[in-house]
């Protein structure tokens, strides 16, 4: 055996061993499935019931909400990020369900290293990189691909999507419109929900749960008057009701395993 | 001796091959099926889908990938009056091209002189409708592939069943060749409703803007004197884009919302645009997307069609009521009339204008930025014309 032989030789045995090394630092990934569940005061939202609205208690009822979900991660102990997906449309009352019963969108993502985690974190809406392309920049499977959740007036998609109609004096016609749309990039957000966390085969799904009702108030606890502001903006200059509903979604966004 | 030896052996083969024979005649291999068509060559080429580079790309479903002679074939069928009961319709008798893919009536009639109670809905960009979407005016079919199965059977379009088509369709001197071409199969017993409706669908797929219109020449460029002064007061009302064009003291007509960016189709899907006062939900005389979903809440919604060449498309609404867009833009500023499932947007038509009403003007200039739509490039295309 020549010296170049020996040399391959250890060569091969080294670059065996440093994948075997690799493989156990990785170690064993599982799928983890997460499901998404629009509420209302804590009960599933439903399409069609009416709500008492937060003031002055005339039927409110809710007729769309959907929303953009992007860069879905899990960050374990030692702060290390596992990224889950990019961009998800999470949609909670879907044209053809079979049920009023707000939809629960549910997501399996595959080849999640299994352990412990200690938080999970997303963007509510499209991060501003994806924001600033177009839908022909994405391929078809992408949700970022259908131009019609892109608000083209503002070089944006749009983020979140919250209507509902009232009839304050409940003669059976609506009276009331409240039409929350978001979009652009100063109203994206990113939402940290610290929990425990686990991933293992056969695990417990995860689910992640907006309530409209925790939506809807003040930082000061104080019910937000929709009847003043039922409609965001439709000015980029003037984000001041887009911004109240991004920056409420946390204390109306919830984890549990 | 010798010559005796050879001659028994000689007698032994010979019989030994007869045998061999007479076993082979005795347990026979099955015959081999050669198809009526299998001598056809199959050379399936993939079709790219002629679009506009600024259009978003097309989902194509996983088990009708676009081929050349597919599109032929669906094109032929498009256009043949084979597939209605007497020979006298065909799919394009409802959507021709110079009614971009309408037929330009209150509501369509059928074979039997019965008028169906919707209009023809444009097929232009309605490769783009997602399944979750779902299509016809109450998205009662999923797919293209579902839809094309539709018209054949009902009694007040063509009025024909599939078998019957089907019986014709193989009988064709021509068709059994076109499937086999377009799908691959070996004989006219394979020829199906389902392959049929997948070329159909495959065909419509292709119908796609040129991106030659005005409005196309603005979204290339960007550039906003693509427009006269008037369409870009209209754009800018269309789509809320005051910043955008920096025209600030316009109002916001709320079109975009159901009239999405670039193929112009569907944003929010199916409503209730605030045509009829009815006292219930109850009440509608067509209950819309409820006739699918039996939902209480989606009486008298209907999906929002695409606005591309909405010039060239009248009548409009799902019954055809509204003869000009002067119409269609007057009732939308009415700010619909309160029906319970209305769409919230309705009531915000017109949201910063004085009194939050629009001007003649204002509809004016949306009526002009409408006609910036018009594309006749793809109403012209020879791809998109009928073969006969």
């Amino acid at each position: 055996m020549n010296k170049y032989s020996f040399l391959a030789i250890i060569a091969l045995s080294m670059s065996f061993f440093a994948c075997k090394d690799q493989r156990l630092e990785e170690g064993p990934v599982a799928d983890f499935t997460l499901t998404f569940k629009a509420l209302y005061d804590g009960a599933q939202l439903e399409k069609s019931k009416e709500y008492p609205y937060n003031i002055n208690n005339y039927p409110l009822v809710f007729t769309l909400f959907r929303s953009y979900i992007s860069d879905i991660t899990l960050v374990t102990d030692n702060d290390k990020e596992v990224k889950l997906k990019d961009v998800i449309d999470v949609n909670f009352f879907p044209t053809f369900a079979s049920t009023n019963l707000s939809a629960t969108p549910t997501f399996t993502f595959s080849g999640v290293p299994e352990g412990n985690y200690k938080a999970i974190k997303f963007g509510l809406g499209v991060n501003p990189e994806s924001n600033g392309k177009s839908p022909n920049a994405f391929p078809a499977e992408s949700p970022l691909s259908s131009e019609i959740e892109y608000w083209q007036g503002w070089a944006s998609y749009i983020f979140t999507k919250i209507e509902a109609v009232g009839d304050a004096d409940n003669n059976g016609l609506s009276d009331h419109w409240m039409i929350y749309h978001t979009g652009s990039d100063p109203v994206y957000r990113t939402i940290t929900l610290t929990q425990p966390i686990t991933v293992a085969a056969n695990g417990q799904p995860g689910t992640i749960s907006f309530d409209l009702k925790k939506l809807f108030v003040n930082p000061d606890g104080t019910p937000y008057d929709m009847e003043a502001s039922p409609a965001t903006s439709s000015s980029l200059t003037d984000l001041r009701v887009a911004l109240f509903v991004v920056d409420a979604f946390s204390q109306a966004t919830s984890f549990n395993q | 001796m010798r010559n005796n030896i050879k001659s028994k052996i000689a007698v032994l083969i010979l019989m030994t091959v007869v045998c061999i024979s007479a076993c082979d005649k005795m347990n026979p291999e099955p015959p081999v099926v050669v198809g009526d068509l299998e001598n056809i060559p199959y050379l399936p080429q993939v079709y790219t889908i002629k679009k506009p580079a600024h259009f978003p790309q097309m989902p194509i479903p996983a088990d009708n990938p676009m081929t050349s002679d597919g599109v032929q074939l669906g094109r032929r069928l498009f256009y043949d009056n084979i597939l209605s009961a007497d020979g006298t319709m065909s799919c394009a008798s409802c959507h021709l091209p110079q009614g971009s893919f309408t037929d330009n009536k209150p509501v369509s009639v059928g074979i039997d002189g019965i008028a169906g109670r919707r209009s023809a809905m444009s097929l232009l960009n309605i490769g783009y409708i997602r399944p979750e979407i779902g299509l016809f005016w109450d998205g009662r079919a999923k797919t293209l592939e579902e839809q094309a199965l539709l018209p054949v059977e009902d009694p007040i379009e063509m009025h024909s069943t599939w078998p019957n088509v089907m019986e014709k369709l193989k009988a064709d001197p021509t068709y059994p060749t076109l499937f086999r071409k377009a799908f691959g199969i070996s004989s006219r017993a394979q020829m199906t409703k389902e392959l049929a409706a997948k070329a159909i669908a495959q065909f419509e797929r292709i119908i796609v803007s040129s991106g030659s219109s005005k409005y196309d020449e603005f979204l290339k460029t960007r550039d906003f004197m693509v427009f006269d002064d008037e369409e870009l007061d209209g754009y800018t009302m269309f789509f809320e884009a005051q910043v955008e064009t920096g025209i600030t003291n316009l109002p916001d007509a709320q079109c975009f919302h159901c009239h999405g960016a670039l193929t112009m189709t569907s944003g929010n899907l199916y409503f209730n645009n605030g045509l009829d006062a009815v006292p219930t939900l109850n009440n509608f005389t067509d209950k819309g997307l409820f006739e699918v979903t039996s939902k209480e809440g989606d009486q008298g919604k209907f999906r929002s069609p695409n606005l591309r060449n909405i010039a060239k498309s009248a009548p409009y609404m799902h019954d055809g009521r509204f003869q000009t867009l002067e119409q269609v833009v007057e009732n939308y500023a009415l700010k619909g009339k309160g029906v319970s499932n209305e769409d919230p947007l309705l009531n915000q038509v017109g949201l910063n204008a004085i009194n939050n009403t629009l001007t003649a003007y204002h509809k004016s200039a949306l009526i002009k930025f409408l006609h910036t739509l018009t594309d006749t490039q793809v109403i012209n295309n020879p791809d998109l014309q009928s073969p006969f």
